[in-house]
């Protein structure tokens, strides 16, 4: 907040690459705040704003708001370093750029709903401006239309928290913890889920509600996109799971099936969508499409592992799309273009941009699902955790997981392989300063793949609190089926026979 | 202190690793400094060593068993917890076997003949970082994949080098037909990785494990107990085998191996000898669950049974020599799929141990005759014997060990096969395909051998030179390994010596089936006859299977055009229908927008006009709906 006010008082002659400088020590800043709240967790802050309303300024953090806040704050800092050092309007700029992280983290810390409402109407304005000044060429048609589709979003969002307060019996309260204990009529939550899922499903977005998304991440600057499709979109999937599972959990378990359902039907539908697109930002609008699909997915499930899984979800997803786009930003800065026709054989060691292809590369095998990276175990957790509960949902997204592979080959086969376009290839190569932000990403991604605790450590107990459905075949009390020391090992003889 | 190496033959995956990742470093700016030799250097170093202490570790565990040390002899095992989290615990659990170890040495071993090949064979590559590394990383993998007791880790381990396949057929990236291949063989194995994944996760809530060892006491439990199998148990297994046919190339997944011939040779070398085993290995380790479901197992002895009947036949229509030999591989492998269908556990074991060591010496064969007589066309090359004897012996050699001819390690292992085949449910069947099987194998190795070392010089081979020696070492090196492996094989009793290693019932009509299918080929083409023509006078037929029975169109025509089309459709839907419906909306916004900025003319009179109207509007609005007052509610003013 204290930097979305100070920059742009900052006097016209500073450069932009100090403006740049300065905001993202503002992300790093709230990254150090996030981790030293992680070692110590601090108490819940609560003051009294208009207490007419209900309104209260309450913020605290838990298992579930944490990670997200750290996911926002790393991936701030990452996409402001990652705007072009000569950015036009600098102050202006990075300040949007920082309003939007201030309202997706009052959202993620908010301890009641009227404050997240605010904090998720507040994130529609900055990025709307960012989108409509310094988009790509159809900008005014994209920003209208992210426009249109959050105010619908927001609007629905807003009459679902009046609506907690109309239908509760104890009185029009806002805070979580007295809509936890709420007792809601049956057609009272069904209104209000509807809504929320509504409010959410654009903000996700989720198939049929995706109508906004293709046009702006292919118009957004690539910082923007980075911000909004890593971290801005897992706004609609915590707040799915804050209210939805969190709040409405009968309706919530009766509805599920047709949640699954479009969960995997968005999985599907993006990945297909992305096969045939022609464009790399489009193609990777749909990839996440199809990503936040499982996500639905794991949520709609609903059983520790799948919760897990769909936290997971969130958080690798919003590295590896940050990825993505960062390496297509690169792409786009050097060629000057992100349609596939147009590029071939950037692997070229000498002439191409072989270092982002390999980034690139490791970035979309990761989308895929390879194991190793850090798409693997969110999907495994999600997949496994669901199984039990939607085997269909989960064999079509299986499917679609399979079709992700194909957009991704089809992809670095155009791009990456292939020949040079001796004509056109007289770029320069990448600097290290315009790779660090995608190699910390890089980094990020390999990371978690490795030791997905990473993904799945902060938000164990208020999944496992938050879970509607168990599963029986896994044992919590020392997990033993699953170590060695419960077999007994055969002889090296037996052995050698099998 | 020898045991040592055997309780930290764990380190062996690392080693390979480490050299696969330090090969990032060879970025662009390094090679221009350093040239990308001093990268396989090291690679190839590390790559040393893995095999030191691999074979090391071998000993270790020999010297301590023959020492009558049984409790040294227990497989030591290690753990490493992957991921915990809503009780769901993944865990790397290794186990340092002795078959375990085997294959580690054999598979070390090999890359180290095969980095010392390459060396010779990429002498002119600027490539060398990317092509070592990728190599490296194979060998990390498949040592991993033998250590690991975790079913779901032999998936994760199958699916890296699926994306190590990818990489390494790319080598040469900017030829079309290198791309096409590296595409192929990706989403041809991805297929039967996924489908293998989806066998986890619906095997985990039916027998809580993932372990080797925990599914094979869950299948012992199930026969001791009788217990009634759950029904979709035969679906899962059938989904776990997709991962194995994929690796092992099997009809329907076939498809792959034939075209990642496009990659450099020496990691053809190493794919077709021992990466393919790889999908075997765990077959091998399934075999426990496999033997619940005799559904499962005739669909292995199918499945196995038409790819080594089909592939054979396929093989010999090839006129590109590595694809002639890729063809072999299925063919092979698919022996082994009838006896892991059959039960035959040690069979299919000992088809496995005799076959990589062959394999990779007639690829590192071809490869010598492919670089230096320019084509890998086998209608172009010809007359070799009197130039290159050395290698048309290494290549016999192999050629012997592959097919059913004592005293090679071939020969014992498929007589088990047979043997094994006549106590099956179709003896006949079964054992007359093992016999056209290895007739067909045989004859399509002699192919090979007298098409290129038989008839007259061409214009190719004319000028054959002798390769370097980092090309023939290996290779004789390893020629030298394949003529003793019977030797080795009958000193550690895994063969009888009675009276030639393996010798026993029906030896007999499998030595005719090698000397009928070798005789009638080398009949054919190891001299201009003029019954070389025969096949093609075949004409349709032949071109049938050059092509490879069309797979490739059937799959254009029917899984890519299906996919294709469902892309477009739903491409179609979304411009339609999701893009046209919000670009209808956000068009008609801003339309609505540019109209009502006509209605701003800047005068005031007119801002003042619309204020009153307003207000008046709303005023009359209140006044007529504002409800009549309560007569109770209205008190006297006092």
């Amino acid at each position: 907040m204290a930097g979305t006010l100070l920059l742009p008082l900052l006097p016209a002659t500073v450069p932009s690459v100090r403006v740049r400088g300065i905001a993202a020590l503002f992300g790093a800043l709230q990254l150090l705040v996030g981790l030293l709240c992680w070692q110590h967790p601090p108490a819940d802050l609560q003051l009294s704003w208009l207490p007419k309303l209900g309104l209260r300024l309450d913020l605290g953090l838990d298992g579930l708001s944490l990670p997200l806040v750290l996911l926002t704050a790393l991936i701030t800092s990452l996409s402001i370093l990652s705007a072009a050092a000569d950015q036009s309007r600098p102050r202006l700029f990075f300040s949007l750029m920082l309003a939007t992280n201030l309202g997706v983290v009052t959202g993620l810390l908010a301890r009641n709903a009227l404050l997240f409402l605010l904090a998720f109407e507040l994130v529609l304005i900055p990025i709307t401006l960012l989108v409509a000044v310094w988009g790509g060429e159809k900008r005014a048609g994209a920003a209208v239309r992210f426009l249109l589709y959050s105010a619908v979003s927001g609007l629905a969002l807003l009459a679902a928290v009046l609506a907690f307060a109309w239908f509760n019996p104890a009185g029009p309260l806002f805070a979580f913890e007295d809509l936890r204990q709420a007792q809601f009529s049956p057609t009272a939550q069904r209104w209000i889920l509807a809504l929320l899922l509504l409010s959410f499903g654009l903000k996700l977005p989720v198939f049929p509600l995706h109508g906004w998304q293709p046009f702006t991440y292919g118009q957004a600057p690539t910082p923007v996109v980075m911000l909004l499709a890593g971290s801005v979109s897992k706004l609609g999937a915590y707040g799915l799971l804050r209210f939805g599972v969190g709040f409405l959990p009968d309706t919530w378990a009766a509805w599920s099936p047709w949640i699954a359902a479009a969960g995997a039907i968005s999985a599907v539908y993006g990945a297909l969508n992305a096969i045939v697109q022609s464009d790399i930002r489009r193609l990777m609008a749909y990839s996440s499409l199809g990503h936040m699909g499982l996500l639905v997915l794991g949520l709609s499930a609903a059983t520790p592992l799948s919760l897990q899984g769909a936290v997971a979800q969130m958080l690798a997803h919003g590295i590896i799309v940050a990825l993505l786009f960062a390496c297509v930003g690169l792409i786009e800065r050097k060629t000057g273009t992100t349609a596939i026709p147009e590029l071939s054989g950037l692997m070229n060691p000498l002439r191409g941009l072989p270092f982002t292809m390999g980034m690139l590369l490791l970035a979309m095998m990761a989308a895929a699902g390879i194991p190793g990276l850090a798409g693997f175990p969110a999907e495994l957790l999600v997949f496994e955790g669901s199984w039990t509960t939607f085997p269909r949902a989960t064999l079509v997204s299986l499917i679609a997981s399979g079709f992700t592979a194909v957009y991704a080959i089809r992809l670095f086969n155009r791009v990456g392989f292939g020949r040079l376009d001796n004509e056109r290839a007289d770029w320069s190569s990448t600097c290290w300063s315009e790779r660090a932000p995608a190699m910390a990403l890089t980094v990020l991604v390999i990371a978690a793949g490795l030791w997905p605790t990473a993904l799945t450590g902060w938000s164990e107990t208020e999944s496992t609190g938050l879970a509607l459905r168990s599963q029986p075949f896994l044992r919590r009390d020392g997990a033993q089926p699953f170590s060695l020391v419960a077999v007994t090992l055969p002889t090296a003889s037996e052995l050698r026979t099998s | 202190m020898t045991l040592f190496f055997a309780q930290t033959a764990w380190l062996v995956p690392l080693y390979p690793l480490v050299a696969s990742l330090l090969s990032l470093l060879w970025s662009p700016g390094l090679i221009s400094r350093t040239g990308p030799r001093p990268c396989g250097y090291l690679n190839l170093t590390l790559v040393s060593v893995a095999f030191v202490h691999s074979a090391a570790a071998l000993m270790a565990l020999h010297s301590n068993s023959a020492a009558g040390a049984a409790a040294l002899y227990k497989p030591l095992s290690f753990g490493w917890t992957w991921l915990e989290t809503a009780g769901l615990k993944v865990s790397f659990d290794g186990l340092i076997t002795e078959p375990a170890l085997i294959a580690m040495t054999v598979i070390t071993g090999l890359h180290v003949l095969v980095q010392i090949y390459a060396i010779g064979y990429l002498e002119m590559d600027w490539g060398w970082p990317r092509f070592f590394g990728s190599l490296s990383f194979f060998e990390a993998g498949l040592c991993a994949l033998v250590l690991t007791d975790s079913l779901f880790f032999s998936y994760v381990i199958l699916e890296l080098l699926t994306l190590g396949t990818y990489l390494i057929v790319g080598t040469w990236y900017n030829q079309p037909l290198v791309v096409k291949g590296a595409r192929d063989a990706f989403l041809t194995k991805r297929i039967g990785d996924l489908i293998l994944l989806a066998g986890l996760i619906a095997l985990l809530p039916i027998t809580g494990t993932w372990n080797f060892h925990g599914l094979q006491a869950w299948a012992a439990d199930q026969i001791n107990n009788g217990n009634p199998l759950p029904q979709v148990l035969p679906l899962i297994l059938l989904a776990l085998i997709a991962g194995p046919m994929g690796k092992c190339a099997q009809i329907p997944l076939h498809l792959w191996l034939d075209e990642a011939m496009e990659s450099p040779l020496p990691s053809t070398v190493l794919r077709n000898s021992v990466v393919v085993v790889g999908g075997a290995w765990v077959l091998l380790r399934l075999e426990p669950l496999i033997e619940l479901s005799p559904l499962v197992q005739t669909v292995l002895v199918i499945v196995g049974g038409t790819t080594a009947l089909v592939a054979s036949l396929i093989a010999l229509a090839q006129i590109d020599v590595k694809r002639a030999l890729s063809f072999l591989v299925s063919s092979w492998l698919g022996l082994l799929f009838v006896a892991v269908g059959l039960g035959g556990i040690s069979v299919a074991d000992h088809l496995m141990l005799v076959y990589p060591l062959p394999m990779a010496l007639l690829l590192m064969v071809i490869g010598a005759i492919v670089i230096t007589n320019v084509t890998q066309d086998l209608t172009q090359l010809g007359g070799l014997w009197s130039k290159r004897p050395l290698m048309g012996l290494a290549f016999l050699t192999g050629a012997a060990g592959l097919m059913a001819l004592p005293p090679f390690g071939g020969f014992a292992a498929l007589r088990e096969l047979m043997e094994l085949t006549a106590k099956s449910s179709h003896p006949v069947l079964l054992g007359c395909l093992v016999l056209f099987t290895n007739a067909l194998i045989s004859a399509g190795l002699i192919r090979v051998f007298g098409l290129i070392w038989g008839g007259r010089p061409s214009v190719f081979t004319t000028r054959s030179a002798e390769v370097l020696w980092l090309m023939a070492l290996p290779t004789f090196v390893l020629m030298g390994l394949v003529l003793h492996l019977p030797q080795l094989m009958v000193i550690n009793g895994v063969f009888a010596l009675s009276p030639l290693p393996g010798w026993g019932p029906l030896a007999v009509p499998l030595l005719i089936s090698t000397l009928v299918g070798g005789g009638l080929s080398a009949a054919f083409y190891l001299r201009p006859h003029p019954l070389a023509h025969l096949p093609a006078a075949l004409g349709g037929l032949q071109d049938w299977l050059a092509h490879d029975m069309q797979t490739e169109r059937f799959y254009h025509r029917t899984v890519v055009w299906l996919v294709v089309a469902l892309a477009r459709l739903s491409a179609w839907s979304d411009d339609r229908l999701i893009d046209g419906f919000s670009g209808a909306s956000g068009s008609a916004a801003l339309e609505g927008a540019r109209r009502l900025s006509f209605t701003t003319s800047g005068r005031t009179q007119a801002y003042a006009l619309t204020l009153v109207l307003g207000v008046l509007l709303m005023a009359a609005w209140l006044l007529a709906s504002a409800p009549s007052v309560p007569s109770e509610l209205v008190r006297p003013f006092r």
